[in-house]
């Protein structure tokens, strides 16, 4: 074969067997089974750990050893639990949106009706897609669905904004918990860590009976909005904002998938009830330094052409709140307190209604939008005149933004 | 199904492997085949039913590589009944390769020569986004070599039965990612029917090698796999020192990501008693390209040699022809990898290594050691960034960048002991600074060192089937390899591709 050396006798290449003196049959056996009972009591010790401690809490209905215990970790997990809690509690009325509807709006409220059980479907940085995937999800595991109520933002509608890498098609529409889902929750290092950091929290911390409960029915409000830091809070969301968004187009097929959740309900004769987020003035003003002013409002025209839309938004009484340290109606400038989401619970679902401002909750259909979008121009000059220090912080914030961007692309 | 995933190690395998062990103790010879044959094809078809990589489900592929198995069972008997190197045997392996060659160049290479086609007369065709099917270039391939096996007469008297056969190509530790094996290497033991009793000895091999090539990837491999990303995404933005990084990175990447791969199918083999051949043998310790080629990937070498550069004349059509032999099958080599020009220059770099080496030879001049090495090992970390850069002039850039033509900057403070390398024309920027340099435990110079610790790893210490030649099979091993397993497992909460993977 010359000189080429890519050779190789097959002799060579076989796995060479054990040479020397010869083991017994023994040793071979003994090693064989301390080594899987080595893995096997291993893994059931840690599985063990995870189920009981239950770290992202979707075990707590079939767990006879359920410690009671806060479960801090499920804050960062609501693709994962808020899927089983739907399959466990199938509720018949469900609040949908992102982090603003799942930190601001309480199943609890009295406008609810008493005799259905409420959840909190909100999830951090859900977009379009995710939230119809979410509602088949609902009603594949309670056909009696009866009533939606779906707060929208306008990043949801960014064709830049992909879907986020914990969601997981697989495991919505099932009436149960996949297996990744069970193998992941039990035998992973994720699920021994948070298993961990849950026990270490809860040694420090002072038990009380709201913690205990805390998120079981998927409300999360912020536990210490008014600890002073607020403005701080501002300034880091209005940045995250800049970064996240940097490019924004009003994307068709989100617009398509709000007109599938519409379609879903009407045909599946669910009540759906759809507002923008009363985010702070601020919120507003990030959108007009990028430049979206125009897209937000063509955004509220093509959805009001599907269905009538609550808005929220705008320059009134709640949220041109000025910003200071401890504030009653935001946690930062997009996402509004409890105090707030109740206000809106009031409008929408028509609850003493007369404890809301008059200025706050407007009903879009095709025939008002128009007027509707000239008052919210004509109250953002009236509100800008007053209120120039907030402009300033705004666009401030945008060019410092730029400046930063500029010098790392250096 | 992958071979580092809870469902295959805690479902599959164990399933698998008691049913195996029942049926062959109750002597059910035949039962044993037909288990292996369906629990394989199961294996197989886990990923296109159930299309864990999110790519949608391929069922449609079953059906190819069923068809392709029954096709290649057939025309290998036909071939094998024609009469020796006769007209008739001829037409049917030249059939048979077309056919072969037509279904991987249409799913692997058909819109890369669309692509290289519209790009030079800017026209627009495509034929839309085809998947991959799993494995195709490793069965393909095979089969190929069973019809040239069949040509030259080799499995006259063998007369497989389309079940055996079928396991040969099927059989599940071999199928995805290699490695490459020929009929006489397996079917052979499938037939002997005391390798179906169960041994200890090879369980605790097997347990022993599939150990340590999951460990290799999980904790080596998973680890690196980030920081080759964010490098070789950022080609065009890169300091020296993270060119370097980067490159080297992905030199370890590939392969512990491959050689685990490789030691989990021989344990897996093992398991079943069946003797799988070994695919990487420590290839960094080469002290020469050829030496290189001889350590890496030893069944696609083999292949290659068998297949390729012997039936194109090899050395013995004079010295130029073993030369363009040499190049030419290094180049189809590169382009086996991959529907890519990256994987094409990175065949023909190594031809062309190759030719150098050979020609070198022929002056007798011997190099001290670790210059040999230093070069050689120089010449394989260039050839892996254009393996793995996104496109040429990426992997190009980065190789200048590599070299000091982009301006060398190193970590350091300006008025810092290193400030005298300002002189010389070396930039000193802090650590921080940075931006693509990976962190481990929140600190950019640790990966520095983490390279440095695997140079010295895959120069000093004994490869996989070293370590399972020398293990002394006692408890404490039992023990740590047992934690080492637990601690692996817990670690693949989020199930990453191999390198290989859709082959």
């Amino acid at each position: 074969m010359g000189n080429f050396r890519l050779i190789f006798s097959r002799s060579e290449t076989s796995l060479k067997q054990k040479k020397g003196k010869a083991l017994t049959w023994n040793t071979y056996s003994q090693f064989n089974l301390l080594f899987l009972s080595t893995l096997m009591l291993s893994l059931t010790g840690v599985s063990l750990v995870n189920f009981i401690v239950d770290p992202y809490d979707i075990f707590r209905y079939h767990n006879p050893l359920e410690a009671k215990l806060v479960k801090p970790e499920k804050l960062n997990y609501d693709r994962l639990y808020k899927t089983i809690d739907i399959i466990n509690i199938k509720p018949e009325v469900i609040i949908l949106g992102s982090s603003r509807a799942k930190q601001g709006l309480n199943p609890k409220h009295p406008g609810f009706p008493t005799d259905k059980t409420v959840y909190n479907l909100g999830i951090d940085g859900s977009n379009t897609y995710e939230i119809l995937r979410y509602l088949e999800h609902s009603y594949a595991n309670q056909p009696n669905l009866k009533k939606v109520i779906l707060g929208v933002d306008h990043y949801m509608f960014n064709d830049f904004y992909k879907l986020q890498d914990s969601f997981d098609e697989n495991r919505l529409g099932k009436t149960h918990i996949t297996a990744t889902d069970l193998l992941n929750s039990l035998f992973s290092q994720d699920a021994l860590i948070a298993s961990k950091n849950t026990i270490q929290e809860n040694l420090s911390l002072s038990k009380n009976t709201q913690d205990l409960t805390y998120g079981d029915n998927g409300f999360f409000p912020h536990r210490e909005p008014n600890d002073g830091k607020t403005q701080w809070r501002f300034t880091n969301t209005i940045n995250q904002y800049f970064g996240f968004h940097k490019q924004y187009k009003l994307s068709e097929a989100h617009l398509n998938n709000f007109k599938k959740i519409v379609e879903f309900c009407r045909k599946n004769n669910i009540e759906l009830i759809v507002f923008i987020s009363p985010s702070h003035v601020t919120q507003w003003e990030a959108l007009r330094v990028t430049n979206r002013w125009d897209s937000f409002e063509k955004w509220k025209r093509k959805m009001v052409e599907i269905t009538p839309v609550w808005d929220f938004s705008g320059y009134n009484s709640i949220t041109t709140e000025p910003i200071k340290d401890v504030m009653t109606n935001y946690v930062d400038n997009s996402h509004y307190t409890p105090g707030i989401g109740d206000l809106v619970l009031n409008r929408i679902l028509s609850h003493e209604v007369n404890q809301v401002p008059q200025d706050f909750g407007f009903l879009m259909t095709p025939e008002n939008i128009d007027a509707h979008l000239a008052k919210i121009r004509s109250d953002r000059s009236r509100w800008a005149k007053i209120q120039q220090n907030e402009v300033e912080l705004v666009e401030n914030l945008k060019r410092n933004f730029d400046k930063s961007q500029k010098s790392q692309l250096k | 199904m992958l071979f580092n995933s809870s469902i295959f190690i805690l479902g599959f395998l164990p399933v698998t492997l008691l049913i195996f062990w029942l049926l062959s103790k109750f002597r059910l010879t035949q039962g044993v085949m037909i288990w292996l044959l369906m629990s394989s094809l199961f294996f197989y078809s886990y990923w296109n039913i159930f299309a864990p990589a999110g790519q949608g489900q391929t069922i449609q592929y079953i059906i190819l590589i069923v068809l392709s198995i029954v096709i290649n069972h057939q025309l290998g008997s036909a071939i094998a009944s024609a009469p020796l190197s006769s007209q008739k045997a001829k037409l049917l392996l030249f059939l048979g390769t077309c056919l072969n060659l037509g279904v991987i160049v249409y799913y692997k290479y058909a819109n890369f020569l669309l692509g290289s086609f519209n790009h030079i007369f800017a026209s627009n065709y495509n034929l839309g986004q085809l998947i991959l099917p799993l494995g195709i270039s490793f069965y393909t391939f095979t089969q190929i070599a069973y019809l040239v096996d069949a040509y030259r007469g080799e499995i006259k008297e063998e007369n497989y039965e389309l079940p055996t056969y079928g396991l040969f190509i099927l059989f599940f530790p071999q199928l995805i990612a290699g490695p490459i094996l020929r009929h006489d290497e397996l079917i052979p033991q499938f037939r002997r029917l005391r390798n179906f009793i169960f041994s200890s000895k090879n369980l605790a091999l097997g347990l022993t090698l599939f150990s340590i090539g999951l460990s290799k990837k999980v904790i080596i491999a998973d680890t690196l796999s980030p920081w080759v990303r964010t490098i070789f995404d950022h080609a065009n933005s890169l300091t020296f020192i993270e060119a370097w990084v980067g490159a080297l990175s992905y030199t370890f990447q590939l392969y512990f990501d491959f050689s685990g791969y490789s030691d989990m199918a021989i344990g897996l083999g093992l398991m079943f008693n069946i003797v799988l051949p070994i695919n990487f043998d420590s290839p960094y310790k080469s002290f020469s390209i050829i030496e290189f080629w001889r350590r890496w990937h030893i069944t696609l070498s083999n292949f290659l040699r068998d297949y390729l550069y012997i039936p194109l004349g090899g050395s013995r059509r004079g010295e130029f022809r073993r030369y363009t032999n040499l190049i030419v099958t290094m180049l189809l080599g590169g382009l086996w990898h991959g529907a890519g020009w990256t994987f094409v220059v990175w065949g023909g770099l190594h031809g062309l290594y190759l030719s150098i080496n050979h020609g070198w030879k022929k002056l007798n001049i011997s190099f001290p050691k670790y210059l040999a090495w230093s070069i050689t090992f120089l010449a394989v970390v260039m050839g892996w960034v254009i393996f793995r850069a996104q496109n040429l002039s990426d992997g190009l850039t980065i190789i200048q960048t590599m070299i000091g033509i982009n301006g060398i900057t190193l970590p350091g403070e300006a008025q810092g002991k290193l400030s005298f390398l300002s002189s010389l024309g070396i930039q000193l920027q802090s650590w921080s600074k940075f931006n693509y340099l990976p962190e481990f435990y929140g600190q950019k110079s640790l990966s520095i060192l983490i390279i440095f610790v695997l140079v010295l790893a895959v120069l000093k210490l004994p490869n996989s089937q070293e370590i399972t030649e020398k293990i002394k099979f006692k408890s404490w091993s039992a023990l740590v390899l047992g934690l080492l397993m637990t601690y692996c497992l817990l670690s693949l909460n989020r199930v990453s591709e191999f390198l290989y993977f859709q082959f």
